[in-house]
């Protein structure tokens, strides 16, 4: 009696699951091509931001490069920052000067100096460094405008615009 | 009877592989929610130094000719005057009440906020303000957005060695 029951009516309760990708097939697929999409708004998502990131680098640099031309010392009178002397402008080619800079100051992208005199001044003095920009589509431009003085003498000193414009 | 129990744990893959995307997605998606505001072409430290050398390039300018009328109506000239130099002249005249404002308000005042336009159009607005002893003066906008950049610096006034407190307040339009 004993074997027969064992051999005939074995009860098992296992609790083993079935792996039920079968019966969730369908919201397999449907998590599938979510997940698919999601991945490819964020790698375009992340192309985006990582040419923003690029951008905002650039910028960066162009700020800095614009603090460095303002304390620049062949053109500056009494060495102050930002005090830039005419006569020392005046002296200095436009394309010397440009690559005097290039060379001391050794940017990481092409640029072009203009400086306006802003001043009320009858007697204006411009001056401007470089070849203008000649930019073909695809390069990344930066265009950054900062307050300078121009020294004349001790009782002239003008306020003026020093443009920088830089591309790569 | 026997009773055979055999209490191993249920697969669990399938509702992982579900789970996981799901949770991968809904990280993906706040990531890129959290990081859409971000971007900033033009930092606060580059804006906060344009602050200051607009403030210190505009008061080593020097203005080549200003007036204003005193209170007995003598047309006062001032050629070739720092910004820093005009400034205290105005704070002194409207601490003293010896000029007539308004005229020093179309002959200096005037004169010092072309400067400053010409020095920041059109890429920022600003407000340059200037006290001494009660005395204020406003060049440029009255009001202040709340996303600015200011500087704050001290100068001299010439008749008894004070100093006057000015203020320049700058922030982007495009």
């Amino acid at each position: 009696m004993k074997t027969y029951l064992k051999t005939y009516s074995r009860i098992s309760s296992s609790d083993s699951g079935t792996s039920g990708f079968f019966e969730e097939i369908i919201l397999f697929a449907v998590v599938s091509i979510l997940f698919v999409a999601t991945l490819t708004m964020a790698a375009y998502y992340g192309s985006i931001k990582a040419e923003e990131y690029a951008k905002v680098e650039f910028v960066n640099q162009v700020y800095d490069f614009v603090q460095k031309v303002r304390g620049y010392e062949p053109i500056l009178h009494d060495s102050v920052e930002g005090l830039f002397d005419h006569y020392k402008l005046k002296y200095y080619d436009s394309t010397e000067l440009h690559d005097m800079i290039a060379r001391d100051l050794a940017p990481a992208f092409n640029f072009y100096i203009n400086i306006t005199d802003a001043s009320d001044y009858p007697e204006r003095y411009n001056a401007s460094f470089g070849t203008p920009y000649n930019i073909t589509y695809g390069y990344y431009k930066v265009v950054v405008i900062y307050p300078v003085n121009i020294w004349y003498s001790d009782h002239e000193i003008h306020s003026a615009r020093l443009e920088v414009i830089a591309w790569k | 009877m026997e009773v055979i129990r055999r209490a191993r744990g249920q697969s669990a893959v399938v509702d992982a592989a579900l789970i996981a995307p799901i949770l991968i997605m809904i990280l993906m998606v706040g990531y890129i929610i959290a990081s859409s505001n971000t971007n900033v072409f033009f930092t606060e430290r580059n804006e906060k130094r344009f602050a200051e050398d607009l403030t210190y390039t505009l008061l080593k300018s020097t203005l080549r000719y200003v007036w204003y009328y005193d209170n007995s109506g003598n047309l006062i000239v001032l050629e070739d005057k720092t910004i820093e130099h005009l400034i205290s002249e105005d704070l002194y005249l409207r601490t003293k009440g010896v000029a007539d404002i308004s005229s020093v308000k179309i002959g200096i005042e005037e004169k010092i906020n072309d400067t400053i336009r010409n020095l920041t159009y059109p890429v920022y607005e600003y407000s340059f303000k200037a006290e001494y002893h009660g005395a204020k003066i406003t060049i440029g906008s009255g009001v202040l957005p709340d996303d600015r950049m200011s500087f704050t610096t001290y100068i001299d006034m010439p008749h008894n060695g004070d100093k006057a407190k000015i203020t320049m307040y700058v922030w982007r339009v495009r």
